[in-house]
């Protein structure tokens, strides 16, 4: 008796996992009859939830720059030069130059 | 030309300077130094102008350039050595090599002297912040040296004289007639021109009137050495002229250049006692293949037997070994001159030649080979 009572619980069990799984398949967005059919209302509703599976196997332009910034974290920034930093910069290199002592030649005639 | 402000000498241009070939290269990789935000530390060991070594920063990737720069008379001023040894015994010779170093050795240029900066005779400085030239600027490169007798005679900058017509109407510049080939030192080989075996490389020069005339007015001016030009006194006087000696204007001699340093500074000076302009033809002193003129224009050069006097007694032992009234290539061409204007502009006129009566007593012995004796007769006689 205890065995029948576990082989109807286990095929109970079955048909309930069975009977879960079916609105997961493509049915209602793969319909071109429903989505015509369908209200604006209808359509606004069911984009903004997509399934996993879509996303997955049909990937848009979206998707593939959301991918990018995976792309550009791993390329390594270049240091910056210091040297460049300094000599283009017109009023650093004001600020830090030398005096220049002005030499008056003592040479005179045609050189 | 103003000198620039010390920023102004070191400011690279931000905008032009990144993008260029000589950017891909890091700062330090030529100039060594350190990087660092802080002035000293980043200027550690800074070598200022690496083309000093050209060999081992330039020739890395202009191999087939700098082979020749041994050979530059830019760089080895080899044309300085010709003329004092001839003028001086071997063992006045390091003695002269001091003064050569405190007075001649600053006209030496460096690959970044004529395609990055300003030389240092004028101040040094970036000409186009840091971006290299293929070409040198005429005013701020080429003339910043040669600039009291080329400069200022090509441009016109003496009063009452013209500039050089390939200036004044063609605008040409100095290296429209002067080569890289020639300004880097790159030896002629006569098969360039001519078929012939391959070993007739000429020697490098050692002054910059030996070997190949480069450049020469023929190059451009074909017509005139087939004698195809229509023109009588091409042909009437064929090569026994330089072109200059009817085509040049008056030109730049000095006399008496002393050199001394200052009690005051140290610093390295001279004195010239006298310059003019004057046109004098003379006998060629420098008669060869390549420049086989009978007569040339010939400039006197400031040289005088006292010049370094202040480094030791009588250096120049051999003083009139060379003329002082050397031959010329005066930069102020100009279609017509006063020669051009008649036969007898020259001809029976002793006014345009470097007859005796012109040359100082004690520099005769020196000019014996170019003072003219006997002045071109009047035309009459070649008629006859």
């Amino acid at each position: 008796m205890r065995r029948i009572l576990l082989m109807v619980s286990m095929l109970f069990f079955v048909l309930l996992a069975v009977g879960c799984q079916s609105p997961a398949g493509p049915t209602p967005l793969a319909s071109p009859v429903t989505e015509a059919n369908s209200s604006p209302t209808d359509t606004a509703e069911k984009e903004p939830q997509p399934t996993t599976t879509e996303l997955i196997e049909e990937p848009t332009p979206e998707n593939t720059v959301t991918e990018a910034p995976t792309e550009i974290a791993v390329i390594t920034p270049e240091p910056a030069d210091e040297c460049l930093e300094c000599h283009q910069d017109k009023q650093s290199l004001i600020d830090t130059a030398k005096p220049e002592e002005e030499q008056v030649s003592e040479s005179s005639g045609e050189g | 030309m103003a000198p620039l402000e010390p920023w102004e000498k070191v400011l690279v241009d931000g905008e032009m300077f990144p993008g260029t070939t000589h950017a891909m290269t890091g700062c330090i990789d030529c100039h060594g130094g350190e990087q660092s935000p802080d002035k000293g530390t980043a200027h550690t060991e800074l070598i200022l102008d690496p083309s000093k070594d050209a060999e081992a920063i330039c020739g890395q990737c202009h191999p087939d350039v700098v082979e020749h720069n041994e050979n530059s008379l830019h760089n080895n001023l080899a044309g300085y050595w010709t003329v004092l040894d001839q003028r001086s015994v071997p063992s006045d010779h390091p003695v002269l090599a001091e003064a050569f170093d405190n007075h001649c050795a600053s006209c030496h240029a460096t690959c970044g002297d004529c395609h990055v900066s300003q030389p240092n005779l004028v101040g040094g400085g970036f000409i186009s912040g840091h971006v290299f030239n293929r070409t040198p600027s005429m005013t701020r490169n080429c003339t910043a040296c040669h600039g009291s007798r080329v400069g200022n005679e090509f441009l016109g900058k003496h009063e009452g004289l013209l500039a050089d017509v390939h200036f004044r109407t063609g605008r040409m510049n100095c290296i429209d007639c002067h080569s890289g080939t020639e300004l880097h030192g790159e030896q002629a080989d006569c098969q360039s021109c001519h078929p012939g075996p391959e070993d007739t490389e000429m020697p490098p020069p050692d002054h910059r009137y030996t070997g190949v005339q480069t450049p020469r007015c023929e190059s451009c001016h074909t017509v005139v050495a087939t004698g195809q030009d229509d023109i009588m006194m091409h042909q009437m006087h064929g090569s026994k002229l330089s072109c200059q000696v009817c085509h040049s204007i008056a030109y730049t001699s000095c006399d008496g250049c002393h050199v001394a340093t200052s009690e005051q500074t140290g610093n390295p000076f001279f004195e010239t006692e006298n310059s003019y302009q004057a046109f004098l033809i003379g006998k060629n002193p420098l008669n060869s293949f390549e420049r086989p003129y009978e007569y040339v224009p010939v400039r006197h050069v400031p040289v005088a037997e006292s010049s370094f006097d202040f480094y030791g007694e009588d250096l120049l032992k051999n003083y009139s070994a060379l003329e002082t009234w050397k031959y010329a290539t005066p930069h102020n061409i100009q279609r017509s001159t006063p020669q051009t204007e008649s036969c007898t502009a020259c001809h029976e006129n002793p006014e345009f030649f470097l007859t005796a009566d012109k040359v100082s007593p004690d520099e005769l012995d020196a000019n014996r080979d170019v003072i003219v004796e006997n002045i071109p007769s009047a035309i009459t006689e070649y008629l006859r």
